[in-house]
């Protein structure tokens, strides 16, 4: 090197003093860097995040967004082996509700009697126009003369008990009990219960439930954890009583994962931050140059974080889980220029970190093209980070390090590598081609994980305490719902009411107590049909019936004036059901948006495999402008939206990518020296991820592109053949503090943070090996030095 | 109907409860007493009335049937335990004690009542009457003492759906004031159920073996 004038050595640019102004400008820049960091909102809010081109997806966010959805806890109880009363379970219900009212969970509004008495007034007032034809068969066997004296046998028993206080005059307006058939059948396609201090009881008279809605998002983690840890305090202290609570719902889920993932990072980080401390330590023999090692990442970090932050004034948490990868990248550009300052030769080192930087840059700039937030973010994120690592390696590091001189620690190992791989390149690059062969069908067994709730890090007591809440009791909450939107009220109720025949579903609480405007004339029609056809005989037996039970038939004159045809009435309306408990169901079923009315109608399902074919025959008949709207079919789409979008990034990065190599090195054999290593080495990673049957995600395809881009930056170094000798060890070392940095997330118990590492490890290993089989026989041998023998 | 239910069982037990301190209240009652006096009666009368019996007669005067219903009963009150026993003699029972209510049938079957929430709110209430509070009373019903100052209350609900089912409840004492004498419910519609009362009996032997079973 000394024999080559355009070599500037370390001494030289070390020995020159800064001034001080040079040194205030550093100061400045990392202080405002670190402060802008650490003062960055960070947020949760998933929303933020996700695409707002897709019709699609668009649709359901706001859909959900509309009603607030996932702001419900259930804590469901019961005795452990009836060692508890179910007064006792109940009462640690009430007690616990108490408990977590001042962290934002509040017991659902109780029915009082007005309302429940309201309800059934109004059911009362327009029996004709909601009973339907399912009703009218039950009354019409009800009315037949057996059934009909049997039936009114056990009427006046009941009547008849003293500590009954209503049948006796209840059954003089209805004595047939239509309206209270008509409640029950309300109460059952609305999830009713039996209901008492908030407290549900299952009929099973074993299992009660507290229903809670929560007035905070479960992405707030800290008021979650408050939450949740107090739910944990009562499950164990109510265990010792012989109570056992169940805690379901998305507070439990969120807790779980953001718990996983902080016990996963206390787990992995410590360990992975040593191993690469030792590996630098073991590269530099010094502390001094492994803190400059890692000087531009850190300042490269926080100016990722600050430029997210000043350019859309909040950063999203999840992507800072990134930043292990953006250190892994940022940290090549220190490892690399302090390992040459320390050998006293620096110069050789500046062009492929420019290549490298340009190369990272271009291809993350061409991730924040994205019109994906997340991606976007993720790309703007990372190509400030990395300018910021290059220009603090490239010109701050020069002044810091200090050369020592020393020989290179790990040349014993890196010398013969280096050595076989160049002497026998040829071999090399066959082995490689046979990998590549005996790696390749794996691609074929690539699949992509749409199942959202298979990313779920939650535990699996969790799972399965969901899965036996929804057999015992269905749904939590509604996640499916058949949706019309309509200038007018009545077009989208009938809009939902004709999707449901066509689909075949029953009727839900909704289309029972609001029939569309049609369906009320129709269910009029029916009703005045039956009692024309049916009345007369009806009069003559209840007349007998009651003369042989010893009651009279006038003191029923009300119920028999109301058995009758009616030949107009007014329409049943959404105010009519104003103060009754359906008024909040209604509220969050009917609403009136800047589009229009609003419809949606609940789909029983309990679980989310029965909506698939549901969705099918939907599709098949064309049931637009009515749609689904479900959250398994958001967290679907959501991996279609990004798996799309990945994909068309990918070709971008791939283009922006060649066409910099191209611009840079000129020399269609180094451009093929560096290209092909990582794209092989992809090859190679995801040819081995199907082969070991793991399914993709968009994250483990998100960190792909780092994998690329450390291999790009991989064989941009080894791309070198007069510097190879002098970049090889560098080289290895980066990639073994990424892998050290990776691998140690292969212990994590979160499935997202365990896929990640697990890819991230492979292709890394992927990348030294494809770059060092390759490179040699693409990009030529050092032919300034005499080959080992 | 368990809200009727509950209502008629809370509001017998709040006067025949009350009974005891009408006893001790003072007698000569100006007319047309304001609530309060004759809440503050009934309040300062309850302080040392441990226990009480009462047996009672219920007419069911029903539209629907030809003939009255008649039900003897009884009702016992321990104050010191908590405890409430209420009969409909051969019919059924319900007792309400150590903060629940369970209930019989004829046959001396046990109901599951303890199985349902439902009832949670009675219990409240009971528990509230057995420690002489009138609060949940007056939160349902227009208390009207009679205008002409006769032994009289009449209740009505505060809300007009509860006057749909049911028009009104009188509570007749006796002259002296010194026990419920009638208490009558009338429904919507006319239909009317009416308890009679005798003599309350004061300080009779009630042990806990009472308020346990049948």
């Amino acid at each position: 090197m000394a024999s080559d004038p355009a070599v500037l050595t370390t001494p030289d640019i070390v020995r020159r003093r800064r001034p001080w102004w040079w040194w205030t400008i550093w100061i400045v820049v990392a202080v405002v860097l670190g402060v802008t960091a650490v003062r960055a909102k960070f947020t949760t809010d998933l929303e933020q995040m996700l695409p707002n081109n897709d019709r699609d997806l668009n649709r359901i966010l706001t859909f959900l967004h509309e009603r607030g959805a996932s702001r419900l806890l259930a804590i469901e109880a019961w005795s452990d082996g009836g060692k508890a009363t179910p007064e006792q379970v109940t009462q640690a219900l009430v007690d616990l509700g108490a408990q977590l009212h001042p962290l934002g969970a509040q017991t659902l509004p109780q029915p009082g009697p007005d309302e429940i008495a309201k309800l059934l007034s109004v059911v009362e007032d327009h029996l004709p126009l909601l009973v339907d034809s399912q009703a009218l068969e039950v009354i019409h066997k009800r009315i037949q003369p057996t059934e009909l004296h049997d039936y009114l046998t056990a009427m006046k028993e009941r009547a008849s008990r003293p500590d009954d206080a209503l049948v006796g005059s209840f059954v003089r307006r209805d004595v047939l009990a239509i309206g209270p058939q008509e409640m029950l059948a309300l109460q059952k396609t609305s999830g009713g219960a039996s209901f008492a201090n908030g407290v549900v009881s299952h009929p099973d008279g074993v299992h009660f439930m507290l229903p809670m809605t929560v007035d905070f998002d479960p992405a707030d983690t800290h008021r979650t954890f408050l939450l949740m840890d107090t739910v944990w305090d009562a499950v164990h202290a109510n265990a010792q009583k012989g109570i056992i609570f169940e805690p379901i719902g998305a507070y439990r889920h969120f807790d779980d994962n953001m718990k996983s993932l902080y016990s996963d990072f206390f787990k992995t980080i410590p360990v992975g931050v040593a191993l690469i401390v030792l590996v630098l330590w073991s590269l530099s023999r010094s502390w001094g140059s492994v803190a400059a090692m890692y000087l531009p990442a850190l300042l490269g970090l926080a100016g990722a974080v600050s430029a997210v932050s000043i350019s859309q004034g909040q950063v999203p948490l999840p992507l800072i889980g990134f930043a292990a990868s953006l250190m892994g990248v940022a940290v090549d550009y220190g490892i690399q220029m302090t390992y040459a300052l320390r050998s006293g030769d620096y110069a050789h080192v500046r062009s492929p970190l420019l290549r490298s930087f340009v190369v990272s840059a271009c291809a993350f700039g061409a991730l924040a093209t994205s019109t994906v937030p997340a991606l976007h973010s993720l790309g703007l994120m990372v190509l400030c980070g990395v300018a910021v690592a290059y220009i603090s390696a490239r010109y701050l590091l020069p002044s810091v390090v200090t050369p020592a001189h020393r020989p290179d620690p790990w040349i014993h190992v890196t010398g013969p590598v280096l050595r076989i791989c160049e002497r026998w390149r040829w071999q090399c690059a066959g082995a490689a081609l046979v990998i590549t062969l005996a790696l390749a069908p794996g691609l074929w067994h690539l699949t992509f994980l749409s199942d959202i709730q298979r990313m779920d890090g939650s535990k699996q007591s969790t799972r399965d305490a969901l899965d036996t809440f929804l057999k015992r009791w269905g749904n939590l909450e509604p996640s499916n719902f058949l949706v019309d939107t309509q200038p007018n009220l009545d077009d989208a109720l009938s809009g939902i009411a004709k999707a449901r025949i066509q689909l075949g579903l029953p009727p839900s609480a909704l289309e029972r107590a609001l029939p569309d405007s049609a369906t009320q004339d129709a269910h009029l029609a029916a009703w005045n049909a039956f009692w024309s056809a049916h009345r007369a005989q009806f009069l003559t037996d209840f007349a007998t019936a009651c003369a042989d039970l010893h009651m009279r038939p006038q003191g029923f004159a009300a119920s028999l004036e109301k058995y009758d045809v009616v030949p107009t009435t007014d329409k049943i309306t959404l105010e009519d059901w104003q103060g009754t408990p359906l008024q909040t169901l209604f509220a969050t079923l009917v609403l009136q948006t800047d589009k229009g009315w609003q419809v949606s109608s609940p789909l029983d399902i309990a679980h989310p495999s029965e909506l698939v074919p549901i969705e099918a025959h939907a599709r098949e008949l064309s049931i637009e402008p009515v749609w689904i709207a479900s959250r398994a079919h958001l967290a679907k789409r959501l991996v279609e939206v990004l798996r799309s979008d990945l994909a068309r990034r990918a070709v971008a990065i791939t283009i922006a990518v060649g066409i910099a190599v191209a611009l840079l090195v000129r020399s269609p054999r180094k451009i093929l020296a560096m290209l092909l290593p990582p794209a092989i080495a992809m090859l190679w990673t995801f040819g081995i991820l199907g082969m070991i049957h793991a399914e993709l995600t968009p994250f483990t395809v998100l960190v792909a592109a780092f994998v690329g881009g450390i291999g790009i930056d991989c064989a941009v170094f080894l791309a070198q053949p007069e510097h190879r000798r002098s970049l090889i060890t560098p080289v290895i070392g980066c990639i073994a503090t990424a892998v050290a940095g990776t691998a140690v997330m292969l212990y994590a118990r979160h499935p997202l943070l365990c896929g990640v590492g697990g890819t991230l490890t492979i292709g890394m290993i992927s990348c030294l090996i494809a770059s060092l089989l390759l490179t040699p026989a693409l990009a030529g041998r050092d032919t300034t030095t005499t080959p080992a023998p | 109907m368990k809200m009727m239910m509950m209502t008629m069982m809370m509001l017998l037990a709040q006067v025949l409860g009350s009974g005891p301190a009408l006893i001790a209240a003072d007698a000569g009652s100006s007319p047309a007493p304001s609530v309060d006096a004759f809440l503050a009666r009934v309040a300062a009368g309850e302080k040392g009335i441990a226990t009480v019996r009462i047996p009672f007669v219920q007419e069911k005067h029903l539209a629907i049937m030809d003939d009255a219903l008649l039900t003897d009963g009884v009702i016992e009150i321990n104050r010191t335990l908590g405890a409430v026993r209420w009969e409909f003699t051969g019919k059924s029972l319900m007792i309400f004690g150590h903060g629940k209510i369970r209930r019989w049938d004829a046959d001396g079957k046990q109901e599951s009542v303890p199985n349902d929430p439902n009832l949670k709110p009675f219990q409240d209430q009971m528990q509230a009457f057995v420690s002489g509070d009138w609060a949940p009373l007056e939160k349902a019903f227009v208390l009207t003492p009679d205008p002409t100052g006769a032994a009289i209350l009449t209740l009505t609900p505060r809300s007009p759906e509860l006057t749909k089912y049911l028009a009104s409840i009188e509570m007749r004492f006796r002259d002296d004031f010194t026990a419920p004498k009638q208490l009558t419910m009338v429904a919507a519609g006319g239909d009317e159920t009416i308890y009679k009362f005798q003599e309350p009996q004061l300080g009779v032997a009630l042990p806990a073996a009472r308020f346990e079973k049948p």
